[in-house]
């Protein structure tokens, strides 16, 4: 049920409800908001009225005294939804954005980039606050951020309690406060840990039948152990086991005898041939390769006009907290480079449109998406097993020139550029799903 | 070992003059030592600092671990060091006190602006986005116009409205509505706050101006450090008094939203009932340091870097 909340000043704990409502508690309930509740008086007013229809724009009006507002810490002109149960009455939702360490720039302009988020408010209502771990107030369980107002469609500071539903948005919280967070929401924080991209290759080659669609890989530990493995693979890729979006990624190619060296560490690729001797110099000079990086054998990806791509699939969470396929794109490196991300000039087209242009004659391409979002599949519930909790994941996936699919990496912390511009429908929707999800979790969807 | 972080080449600078306030407070020798290091001098990958070190006896070259507590008092400018900055702040186990130095005015004053009790310190205010030229001033109104990222006295700018006139800051005359061609000209920044001022109380045409200097100490609370004002005027100690609670409330307030404040100032002015407004909030001010003259104040800075590092070594034991 939609409602707007009404303050009266009054010195007791009241909540006033239309008589019908009221009517099914006996005198005390316990009134909830976040993580923040109160005991609170269930008085039947004749003045509050239920109407026939109840949406988001035609909610109940009903009221509470402020000492409950001060106890809850609602912020009032928000439109909520309420549910009733025996002994409990629950306003909400409460969803937040949990963001990182850096409190001094998180003002209305950096919050704008979640703003088309808010473009399913009439749907969730409630508080979707953001805030940092750093402005928790662990004793009065409260929080110090910024909240969304409809009325306005901009966001606000504001004083509110720990978020009954947490959807994490930054990766440098230590590990200590996020169990804190999942143990107060009772786990319903979600993106909940960040593996590292050697983790996820250990982790699912666990399972035997994702184990094929992995690349040969290993933890990068010394020189020998890096030249034996471009000896024999040929083609290969070292990549930091922490980063994403392409960053610090090299690819050496063994050629008549010389080492093909294509460093993306900096803005503008470099490209350096390498005899063995100046190899070896090359990782003398860079030990930090041997640092929290892992080397792999370079897929031989199939090609659209001569340009790599690979497969962008976002899996998240439905209402049901189901995983469902919410978007594929297709990322074309951009010319001359072997990396994919659109971030480093790439472009983006659907699987359709790529399937065909890189196999002219393809006739199987439902097969190939079908098995696609199968393989996807498998990849969550693997990492489901971790006991972490995830909700949202960009699963990079290859497909080589035998049209065979390779796991190439997950994200937890996905960008959408290419839908934006591609499938700007598909965009929002992925943009929705988290807040959709959480609000679903906190059981007001 | 405490860490002070300086601007970029101000090294020897920074420890010399910290030396010279700390060196007749250090009593023991194994008193807490503090190392001075710039931002290029950081090794992220190694863990490790290049600096001096200031103690009793002097300041001496070094070569240290990364301070578990670092104190910014510096300035970036450029992206790299800013980056830097922000990789050193999300170090686990390591706490940076002031995690910037420069702070965004309209998002203090609008942080302000939510607390029903605090919101009394803002005048109202309105953004002037250049690129949008959304603002107009009111010609029946003065105005305090400040750069939302923040500034130094000197680049506040006060319209006052006098008959046809548009006078700003007091010795300048320009025509009613060109003011804001003389902003634009005058003020880099892209977006400035003008904050309606038509009651405050001037010194020779100019807003006075109260700085109060604001140290987190014992136990992380906040004290008021000693104050200057920017003109050459005697002010009522019950004002002073007046500005230091509000400054402490605000500082308060400013902390739950941005919790690694330490060492900081707040700009107020004042209406002409002695009620204080928030003009501006900044972080470090080099003056401070080259100011501290009086011992007792010398003694409360250095102790409250003391204080505030081991509160913060209980806190991360989980004491």
């Amino acid at each position: 049920m939609w409602v707007n909340i009404d303050v009266v000043s009054n010195d007791k704990s009241v909540i006033f409800l239309p008589e019908k409502l009221a009517s099914e508690y006996s005198s005390e309930v316990q009134l909830c908001f976040g993580k923040r509740s109160s005991e609170a008086i269930v008085i039947a007013s004749k003045d509050i009225k239920i109407q026939k229809e109840n949406t988001f724009e035609k909610p109940l009006k009903i009221a509470i005294t402020n000492k409950i507002k001060r106890r809850l810490q609602i912020p009032t002109g928000l439109t909520y939804k309420i549910k009733f149960n025996a002994d409990k009455i629950e306003i909400g939702p409460v969803i937040g954005l949990l963001l990182g360490n850096r409190n001094h720039i998180y003002n209305k302009r950096y919050m704008v980039k979640y703003s088309d988020r808010c473009g399913i408010y009439k749907e969730v209502g409630g508080l979707l606050c953001a805030f940092s771990p750093r402005s928790i107030d662990w004793n009065n369980f409260l929080a110090y951020g910024l909240y969304y107002d409809p009325k306005d469609n901009e966001w606000k500071y504001g004083r509110f309690p720990i978020p009954s539903t947490i959807y994490r948005r930054d990766f440098h919280t230590d590990n200590e406060t996020i169990k804190r967070l999942s143990f107060i929401t009772e786990g319903k924080l979600f993106n909940s840990w960040r593996f590292n991209k050697f983790y996820f290759y250990k982790h699912l080659g666990k399972d035997k039948y994702l184990l094929k669609h992995l690349p040969l890989t290993e933890l990068s530990l010394n020189y020998e152990q890096i030249k034996d493995f471009i000896d024999i693979n040929i083609k290969t890729i070292l990549k930091p086991i922490n980063l994403s979006r392409g960053r610090g990624l090299i690819i050496i190619n063994k050629e008549g005898g010389k080492y093909i060296v294509e460093d993306y560490r900096q803005r503008l690729p470099e490209k350096i041939i390498l005899t063995e001797d100046n190899l070896k110099e090359f990782f003398d000079k860079n030990q930090m390769l041997f640092n929290n990086y892992l080397i792999q054998k370079q897929i031989l990806l199939a090609k659209i006009d001569g340009s790599p791509f690979d497969i962008r699939i976002v899996m998240q969470r439905n209402q049901k907290s189901q995983w469902k396929d919410m978007g594929i794109e297709c990322r074309v490196a951009n010319k001359n480079t072997l990396v994919t991300n659109i971030s480093r000039g790439g472009y983006a087209l659907n699987i359709e449109e790529a399937l065909k242009s890189a196999f002219p004659n393809i006739t199987n391409d439902k097969d190939i998406k079908d098995y696609i979002d199968d393989l996807c599949y498998r990849i969550c519930q693997r990492l489901d097993e971790t006991g972490q909790h995830f909700a949202e994941f960009g699963l990079d996936l290859g497909i080589d020139e035998d049209k065979k699919i390779w796991i190439i990496e997950a994200n937890v912390f996905p960008s959408f550029k290419g839908f934006k511009t591609m499938d700007h429908e598909t965009y929002l929707k992925i943009r929705y799903a988290p807040i959709q999800y959480s609000a679903s979790i906190a059981g007001f969807l | 070992m405490i860490g002070i972080l300086c601007s970029n080449n101000k090294e020897k600078f920074y420890s010399w003059r910290l030396h010279s306030i700390f060196s007749e407070l250090m009593k023991r020798d194994n008193d807490r030592l503090f190392v001075v290091f710039s931002i290029l001098n950081i090794d992220l990958l190694k863990g490790k600092v290049k600096g001096f070190l200031v103690s009793k006896t002097g300041v001496m070259p070094i070569e240290a671990d990364i301070p578990p507590i670092i104190y910014n008092f510096s300035f970036q400018k450029s992206s790299e060091d800013i980056r830097n900055l922000r990789r050193l702040s999300e170090i686990d186990n390591i706490v940076l006190v002031n995690g910037t130095n420069r702070f965004d005015q309209n998002m203090i004053m609008e942080m302000l602006c939510s607390s029903n009790i605090l919101k009394k310190y803002v005048l109202n205010f309105s953004i002037y986005d250049k690129n949008k030229n959304n603002f107009m001033p009111r010609e029946d109104t003065d105005y305090v116009v400040i750069p939302s990222k923040g500034s130094n006295i000197d680049k506040i700018y006060y319209i006052s409205q006098e008959q046809k006139n548009t006078k700003i800051e007091g010795n300048e005359y320009i025509k009613r509505g060109e003011s804001l061609d003389y902003i634009n000209e005058f003020l880099c920044q892209r977006y400035l706050l003008f904050i309606e001022a038509s009651n405050i109380l001037k010194h020779n045409n100019c807003p006075i101006i109260i700085r109060t200097y604001i140290q987190r100490g014992y136990n992380g609370t906040f004290e008021s450090l000693g104050r200057r004002i920017n003109a050459d005027i005697k002010i009522d100690e019950v004002v002073t008094e007046n500005t230091d609670i509000a400054s402490l409330n605000i500082s308060n307030y400013i902390a739950k939203f941005i919790p690694s404040i330490g060492t900081f100032f707040i700009d107020l002015i004042l209406d002409k009932n002695n009620a204080p407004y928030l003009l501006h909030f900044g972080g470090f001010d080099l003056w401070l340091l080259n100011n501290l003259k009086e011992k007792e104040y010398k003694k409360d800075f250095y102790k409250n870097l003391i204080y505030l590092s081991e509160f913060y070594e209980r806190s991360q034991k989980g004491e």
